[in-house]
């Protein structure tokens, strides 16, 4: 079979489309499209930026499976970019969370959805609705909501880049001392003046 | 006073009642049929989720019901929408333009395409409560400034003579907010307005809009892709499909006890960050019809008939995938259950 059709049917299309045009395919169609070409040249490490997220949830499931499955086949690596906490649990192994240019925290996905160290990655969680309306009252009742908007990356705060956004924050180094990434156990790093040591 | 006798008839039966709502467009290539027998009420102080994927029919239904397409190309068409007592198919332009931002108000998904990006903040909030006689030209300011305050923008003074490009998308979407509350409206129809904003600033949004619903009381109809959103909004939700309600139920039911295949579909399509980790995600196969080639028309035939579903990519080597939705049906009507079994 020739590569380009085989790497169709990789991703679920039919070959008998290929010498169609991209505004011949829907948006789900056209992300297939898009995995097949980064496939293409088999490698080992695919960068997928927002890969779902102008997609409709019924395809966008479709696209997360794919991925899934294609990780699983062919032994890929893959760097999962998204501003979506759920998809990147239900994806992705490890989850590093940043904030205006900086990691604040890195670990394991179950880890990080469990037992959150960063007051940002708390924030991101808590903020994030629940399609359940009971629960959706529970969260909307126990979680703080994050104050203003995120800054200006032209102009990032001195210290912590977070501590603006953060009311309870620590007076003494937060606004002046940027925190590094440290190990706060195995396999989990933070940067936050409230876990520095 | 006729205001007076209309707030008492909105009171007595729903604000605002839809009946076998249509509207399709002419294009070139042929008829589209975006709404196909829409039907539904809401009562004041009530807010109505209307949950369905892109071209579901969702926003055009509002659209219409603000009277807001062209006619031609769109042509609407129902037997009954009744807000406050008025038929909003029925009045003239110029009545529409009374009703329409006062009574009936409507916040859009992109906030920089809904503010004109030349006037000052205060100036656009200005127009509004001019054009609808809220107060005269020496209480504008004051008014905006109030109005500001209220969605909860910090220094609203300051605000007030900051164009658009100088706010973030969140305070841009709360002016918005602030414009559509300008004029004290009874109904306020919300169309994605969270999609474009970061989950945090979202989170700020969703929280205003329930601050909003209990101080103000007034009814809202919140359209949405997002299950999540609706579920912490929303006392009843409509799902729609192909231009035509799926399941229409009480917000705790329709999450707890969904009945339609369809929704079910869509609950189970979704990630999650409460509960445990699902295995894979049930995607739906395939994906909805094309507005275009379907050809619904009113002698849509009702009971049990399979909904077309567009298989992935025409010729797939896959079997086409089963269809297993059906024509609509209320949810909570006898022997829903059991029609499915």
């Amino acid at each position: 079979m020739p590569r380009d059709a085989a790497v169709m049917r990789l991703v679920g299309l039919d070959p008998a489309l290929a010498s169609r045009y991209p505004h011949e395919f829907s948006g789900g169609q056209r992300q297939r499209i898009n995995i097949a070409r980064a496939l293409a040249p088999e490698p080992e490490f695919v960068v997928c930026d927002e890969p779902v997220s102008s997609l409709d949830v019924s395809i966008q499931a479709q696209i997360i499976n794919l991925l899934e499955e294609l990780q699983r086949r062919l032994g890929l690596t893959l760097l999962f970019i998204s501003h979506d906490l759920a998809v990147v649990r239900h994806l992705c192994n490890r989850i590093a969370v940043m904030y205006l240019g900086r990691l604040v925290e890195v670990t394991e996905r179950e880890r990080l959805v469990a037992h959150p160290r960063h007051p940002y990655t708390c924030a991101l969680l808590s903020a994030a609705p629940v399609p359940d309306p009971e629960r959706e009252a529970e969260r909307t009742a126990r979680r703080e909501v994050l104050e203003g908007d995120p800054p200006s990356p032209l102009s990032p705060p001195a210290g912590c880049r977070f501590c603006t956004r953060w009311m309870r924050r620590r007076g003494i180094d937060c606004a002046r001392v940027e925190p590094g990434l440290v190990q706060v156990e195995t396999g989990h790093h933070v940067a936050c003046h409230l876990h520095a040591g | 006073m006729p205001a007076d006798a209309e707030g008492t008839a909105a009171r007595a039966g729903p604000l605002l009642e839809v009946d076998d709502l249509h509207v399709g467009f002419n294009s070139r290539e042929g008829s589209v049929h975006a709404v196909n027998g829409v039907s539904f009420a809401v009562t004041g102080r009530e807010t109505l989720g209307i949950v369905g994927e892109s071209g579901s029919g969702k926003s055009v239904t509002a659209l219409a019901l603000m009277r807001l397409l062209p006619e031609p190309p769109a042509r609407v068409s129902a037997r009954v929408v009744r807000f406050g007592g008025l038929d909003l198919l029925a009045i003239d332009e110029r009545a529409m333009r009374r009703v329409r931002g006062a009574r009936l108000a409507m916040v859009f998904q992109d906030p920089m395409t809904s503010l004109d990006p030349v006037m000052t903040v205060e100036r656009q909030l200005a127009e509004m409560l001019l054009a609808h006689r809220i107060c005269g030209r020496d209480e504008t300011r004051e008014r905006a400034r109030a109005l500001l305050d209220m969605v909860g923008i910090p220094e609203p003074g300051t605000r007030l003579r900051a164009y658009p490009d100088e706010l973030s998308g969140g305070m841009r979407q709360r002016v918005l907010i602030a414009m559509a509350l300008s004029c004290g409206p009874e109904l306020l129809i919300a169309d994605e307005p969270t999609t474009a904003l970061d989950v945090t600033v979202q989170d700020q949004v969703l929280d205003l809009m329930r601050r909003l619903k209990r101080e103000i009381g007034m009814a809202i109809i919140w359209i949405s892709h997002d299950l999540g959103t609706v579920a912490g909004l929303a006392d009843r939700v409509l799902i729609m499909y192909a231009g035509r309600v799926m399941e229409e139920a009480p917000v705790r039911d329709l999450y707890r006890r969904p009945r339609h295949p369809y929704t079910r579909a869509l609950l189970r399509s979704i990630p999650r960050l409460d509960g445990g980790r699902s295995a894979a995600l049930h995607a739906i196969e395939g994906m909805p019809p094309d507005p275009e080639r379907l050809s619904v028309s009113r002698t849509l035939p009702t009971g049990r008939r399979p909904l077309p579903r567009a298989a992935p990519g025409a010729g797939n080597d896959r079997p086409p995938p089963p269809c297993r939705l059906l024509a609509p049906r209320r949810a909570g009507c006898t022997g829903w259950n059991r029609d499915l079994r």
